[in-house]
């Protein structure tokens, strides 16, 4: 027969564990998703650097597709959304560019929307001097931002799509949006809301950007012929054609 | 029997405060100049006042040469802005390169070096010209013996040690001094970062120069977007005050990329023919010739290059969009454009005597 002290100090150990157990995601915790990145053609599968058919039949070439990507939220089907702070720079033509969103909370959540800042908010941008950041790699920062224009002399470009019609002489073009004008937030619901654990750290999402898309929408068609070119501060209308149908060239991947 | 024991170390000169093979070198205190980013220093290669004199000692040393006639400092010459007045470098063995020299200025904050961007870091880049034939043409292991058997006033056994703990003279700590030297190379006192610490003010056509340098390029009537600039910050961006977003374009020299196809032959990839580094304009105006081949011998034929728009090619830069029809800059602004690159000149560079030939 068990010892009456052992047998309470056993009761009282396997008590605490259980109620430890059961109570694990009550206490604020972190959860991280990881944001991958997809682009296609018209919704057929692309890598930048190939070669396609514009509306117009002509072989298009992008070259050149990066953007900052910030102000990130996810929608919780209770608490609605939760914001999530951190800045992306995303490189289409490398395969591991990403962006890791840490969700701080307590419990599991129901996730079914996601929210994204399609460029960086204007307390980040406004005469912030790359140099000024002690990380190198922050992608703000002198390294992280190179080829980005990032800078109050260079205009804070937030996307940049470049390429060519390869016609003879080919067709060089470059859309160059930045600057607060150009900031736009892209919002895509999913059909069905997922679980987000508390404490996960492998929960992966994907988002596509068409790129027939950025040129080509319901209301408008960029044609690189006519209008080739805009850096923001030398052609804001056109940049703010770019950037609408950018933002309208968002989806989740089924 | 003490007698002799203090006779002994009388006799031995013995220092009996120190212990002369301990290794204690000296950090070195490396300043970043206003509105200049950190220096990305590989942890592994820190910075030291004996690494970085070590790193000027080999820098001009003519023994990494084949017939100990050639240093460093014989193709990047200070006064050139430590580049070469030579469209191509003639190594020791007369055979001739196959690109300029490039001048060796804030490498620190560079992410690729040569032309083509092959080597990611500065001690990978100073790796290739000793041996290479058409350069100093001495393999690494008769460089390093060479260096190992210094029986001259150099002392090189005893300046590893300083700077690395260790007689035992490599490769590695061959290109680790040199980087470490090179690293110190800062340049960050020409006209305009006077100008931009409030200490001195630009002339009305050197402003307007740099006003010229940020626009746009092109007539509004005629290129949408245009702004009668010269469209040279896309390029040569101020970020950091380097004037160089260290990335590759084609500018528009060639129609084809034959005799060389510059950062396609690191990458492999045909978007990359013809796209070679964007070179800093610091110093520029001292730095002559220009381009990746020494084509243009004066700053006028590069401006006036850019002006007539270039040449097209299947992969010219989208910012070179007027091959059509070039910038079409006045004279005056052409003027007042040279007047702005001459105050990105910085002469105490140049004439820094740390960086000088010590030997």
């Amino acid at each position: 027969m068990m010892n009456p002290r052992t047998f309470f100090s056993s009761a009282a150990v396997a008590s605490t564990a259980l109620l430890l157990s059961a109570t694990g995601c009550q206490r604020e915790s972190t959860s991280e998703v990881r944001l991958n990145f997809d682009v296609v053609w018209d919704g057929a599968p692309f890598t930048v650097g190939d070669v396609a058919l514009d509306d117009q039949g002509r072989e298009f070439q992008l070259e050149r597709l990066e953007c900052y990507v910030s102000d990130f939220a996810l929608h919780d089907v209770e608490e609605g959304w939760i914001e999530v702070d951190t800045v992306a720079r995303i490189d289409f033509s490398l395969a591991e560019s990403h962006a890791l969103l840490s969700v701080i909370g307590t419990g599991d959540r129901s996730i079914d929307g996601i929210r994204m800042g399609l460029g960086v908010p204007a307390d980040r941008n406004k005469d912030v001097d790359p140099a000024s950041y002690d990380d190198l790699d922050h992608p703000l920062g002198f390294k992280g931002s190179a080829g980005m224009h990032w800078g109050w002399a260079a205009g804070y470009i937030f996307s940049v799509y470049e390429g060519r019609l390869l016609a003879d002489p080919n067709v060089p073009f470059a859309y160059h949006a930045g600057n607060d004008t150009c900031f736009r937030s892209v919002e895509l619901m999913w059909d069905e809301p997922w679980l987000l654990e508390c404490e996960s750290v492998d929960t992966e999402v994907e988002l596509v950007l068409d790129a027939y898309a950025c040129l080509h929408g319901e209301n408008d068609v960029i044609d690189p012929e006519v209008d080739p070119e805009t850096h923001t501060g030398n052609n804001l209308p056109l940049a703010l054609r770019w950037v609408d149908l950018y933002q309208s060239a968002w989806s989740l991947k089924p | 029997m003490l007698w002799a024991v203090a006779l002994g170390w009388s006799i031995s000169g013995c220092d009996c405060g120190k212990d002369p093979q301990v290794w204690d070198p000296t950090p070195y205190e490396l300043h970043i100049p206003p509105f200049f980013p950190p220096m990305d220093i590989p942890a592994d290669n820190p910075l030291t006042v004996e690494g970085v004199e070590l790193g000027r000692m080999l820098f001009w040393e003519t023994r990494l040469s084949e017939d100990q006639t050639m240093s460093c400092g014989s193709c990047h010459l200070p006064e050139i802005n430590f580049a070469d007045p030579e469209p191509y470098s003639t190594g020791v063995t007369g055979a001739v390169g196959t690109r300029n020299a490039m001048a060796l200025i804030n490498l620190g904050w560079a992410s690729s070096f040569f032309w083509d961007g092959r080597a990611l870091s500065l001690e990978d880049q100073i790796r290739e010209p000793v041996p290479h034939p058409s350069e100093m043409n001495l393999p690494w292991p008769e460089a390093v013996a060479r260096l190992q058997d210094d029986d001259t006033d150099t002392r090189y056994p005893e300046r590893f040690f300083d700077a690395f703990g260790t007689t035992e003279i490599t490769e590695d700590y061959v290109v680790m001094a040199i980087a470490q030297f090179l690293r110190t190379m800062v340049s960050a006192d020409s006209k305009f970062d006077r100008w931009r610490r409030g200490e001195v003010e630009l002339t009305d056509s050197e402003y307007s120069g740099y006003q010229i340098f940020l626009r746009e390029g092109g007539d509004p009537e005629e290129v949408p977007g245009g702004q009668f600039g010269g469209d040279c910050f896309h390029c040569h961006g101020e970020a950091g005050l380097q004037f160089t977003d260290h990335l590759f374009h084609n500018n528009g020299l060639d129609p084809s990329f034959e005799a060389d196809p510059g950062r396609a032959l690191v990458t492999g990839s045909p978007l990359d023919s013809g796209l070679f580094r964007t070179p800093t304009l610091r110093n520029v105006a001292l730095s002559a010739p220009y381009m990746h081949d020494g084509r243009f011998q004066t700053l006028e034929e590069v401006l006036e290059h850019y002006n007539s728009g270039g040449v097209p090619s299947s992969t010219i830069d989208p910012f070179m969009k007027y091959t059509t029809g070039g910038l079409s800059l006045a004279p005056s602004q052409k003027a007042d454009l040279l007047a702005f690159l001459h105050t990105l000149t910085d002469t105490s560079f140049v004439q820094n005597p740390d960086f000088q030939n010590p030997h």
